[in-house]
């Protein structure tokens, strides 16, 4: 095979394009238990490479060999890491021995000082392989080549003579700088190359997990906002049935009692039972009122976030300060910022037992910005209560975030934004 | 006046043909109406109640003949009270009665341990009387 220098500089590149299909299978080891295997055989099959390398060799001049072990060792231990190159090295290094011969301590040595130069360069370059450019590459190969030389010098110097190792170096230098770290630029970006696909695999494997999470967590917030609904309607007709309903039956009752209190002639029991009847039918109003407010604030359509809000501050237990500078906005911004303060302040009178709470509405352009604070005893959960995991998800079907800051003993803080360009989708 | 002397005095109605009620409704406005109601028709209502539990004790301590129900009480609902009292074989006649329209209850008013179902608008002495004489 000698007297084909063609050939065996195609074999050579042959074999060393190989290295990358044993990169690609590599991967799919993995981690864990079987992490070891796999690189104990990526080791094995890079030391089979090897020796087919070292069956390979140049000849530079008459009884002057070369191969390019150098290249594949030195990248084996830049991109594959200890324990595969180790085991390749071991693999070279044994079959040398077999072979006997001549130069056995400097071809060892040639072997163990490319795998180290690879791991001594793969340390602080582990994170950022995948960022290597072609010339990094060139540049590892240039001394690693020159540590191989080195090499080769001292262990012919010391194994046969100074001269031999003079008269060696004089002819393999130039072509060992010129060949071997363009080879090793070559497969390096091949393998660089590998390894940014695989990053970009991996990088839309988490892309597509994250598309899925934020998809499961739309799924499950438009089945809550559909549940919220219809719990919203069934809390409005046990009121209406609790409030005005029995009003209105206790009114019509009243009335058919003071029709036969006037039938009998007892005008006095009547009228006192029409008295009655009058407060009967104002409280029935009243809850209507109260009910119809609930569902949807008619002033806050007439006049605006301020009023409306200024209404629920009036009509909450404890004194409420109000910051509020806005200007109108489309109806779907204006009743999310309503209804986040007309829950914050729900909440407020039900568990915070605070005696004071302040609402800031603020209108920085592109969104509102709502916040009330109470002085209360904190401890708030988004997650337990339907009342604010209803909110935020109100609140994220519009684009908007909630953050609620209650840590226990500190208050309550409840923070929402609200974009305004959110606004179309409806309402 | 205490529970011994209330029953005696039901019972003395009872004696005589009188119907004696007890009103069990969770709405007190619901509840006034109805006494005043029935009491300008001429029956006599003992007493009252909230909820079903203080219902079973009312009729234990009163002995009403009738007791008029609530069908929507909180807990314990009239259907519950309707079929407790009917466990007992002397207990007193059940009365239905909702603000909710009959139709909502289905089949569950023809199954009931009820005497009849009273919608709580139509409530009137001549009704009630008339659904405790028919059956």
């Amino acid at each position: 095979m000698t007297d084909l220098p063609f050939a065996t500089f195609v074999q050579n590149a042959a074999l060393l394009l190989a290295v990358a299909v044993v990169f690609d299978a590599a991967t799919d080891w993995g981690t864990g238990a079987d992490a070891y295997r796999g690189r104990f055989v990526t080791g094995a099959l890079l030391g089979v490479i090897g020796i087919s390398i070292m069956l390979t060799p140049f000849q530079f001049a008459p009884g002057l060999f070369f191969d390019s072990r150098g290249v594949l060792l030195s990248v084996a231990g830049l991109f594959f890491g200890a324990f595969p190159a180790t085991i390749a090295a071991a693999m070279m290094a044994s079959f040398r021995i077999a072979q006997g011969g001549d130069g056995v301590g400097s071809a060892i040595a040639v072997i163990a000082a490319s795998v180290l130069i690879g791991l001594v360069w793969r340390r602080p370059h582990v994170a950022t392989l995948a960022s290597q450019s072609t010339f990094d590459l060139w540049r590892f190969g240039l001394v690693a080549h020159v540590v191989v030389l080195a090499t080769v010098g001292v262990g012919v110097a010391l194994t046969v003579s100074a001269t031999t190792a003079i008269n060696a170096l004089s002819v393999i230098t130039l072509p060992v700088l010129v060949v071997p770290p363009v080879a090793t630029a070559l497969l390096g970006s091949l393998l660089v190359n590998r390894l940014r696909a695989r990053g970009l695999a991996e990088a839309n494997a988490q892309l597509q997990a994250r598309v899925a999470a934020q998809l499961e967590e739309v799924r499950a917030s438009r089945a809550r906002i559909v549940a919220a609904t219809d719990a919203e309607r069934k809390r409005v007709e046990r009121d209406l049935h609790d409030g005005a309903q029995q009003r209105l039956v206790a009114v019509t009752l009243s009335l058919r009692l003071a029709r036969t209190q006037l039938e009998t002639g007892a005008v006095d029991d009547a009228a006192a039972t029409l008295a009655e009847t009058t407060e009967e039918s104002k409280a029935a109003l009243s809850e209507l009122r109260e009910l119809a407010r609930g569902i949807h604030p008619q002033i806050l359509t007439e006049s605006g976030l301020r009023p409306a809000i200024e209404s629920l501050a009036k009509r909450a237990p404890v004194p409420v300060d109000l910051e509020v500078d806005v200007a109108r906005a489309s109806p779907v911004v204006e009743s999310t910022a309503y209804f986040v303060v007309s829950e914050a302040l729900a909440n407020v009178a039900k568990y915070s037992a605070a005696t004071h709470a302040l609402v800031r509405v603020r209108d920085p352009g592109d969104r509102i910005e709502v916040e009330v604070v109470d002085d209360g005893i904190g401890g708030a959960d988004p997650a337990a209560g339907s009342g604010l995991r209803g909110l935020a998800d109100r609140l994220a079907a519009i684009n908007g975030t909630l953050d609620v800051h209650s840590l226990p003993g500190q208050g309550t803080r409840i923070v929402a934004h609200i974009p305004r360009e959110a606004s179309d989708y409806g309402g | 006046m205490a529970a011994s002397t209330v029953a005696a005095v039901a019972l003395r109605w009872h004696d005589r043909g009188m119907h004696t009620v007890l009103i069990v409704d969770d709405h007190p406005s619901a509840r006034r109406a109805a006494r005043a109601l029935l009491e300008a028709d001429g029956l006599i209502v003992v007493g009252e109640a909230a909820d079903g539990r203080s219902a079973l004790a009312a009729v234990r301590s009163m002995c009403p003949s009738v007791v008029l129900v609530d069908i929507g009480l909180p807990g314990m609902d009239g259907f519950a009270v309707a079929a407790a009292l009917a466990a007992d074989a002397v207990g007193p006649r059940v009365v239905l009665m909702s603000s909710r329209d009959a139709s909502v209850y289905g089949d569950r008013l023809a199954n009931a341990a009820a005497a009849g179902f009273i919608a709580k608008d139509e409530l009137a002495g001549a009704r009630l009387r008339a659904l405790l004489e028919t059956r």
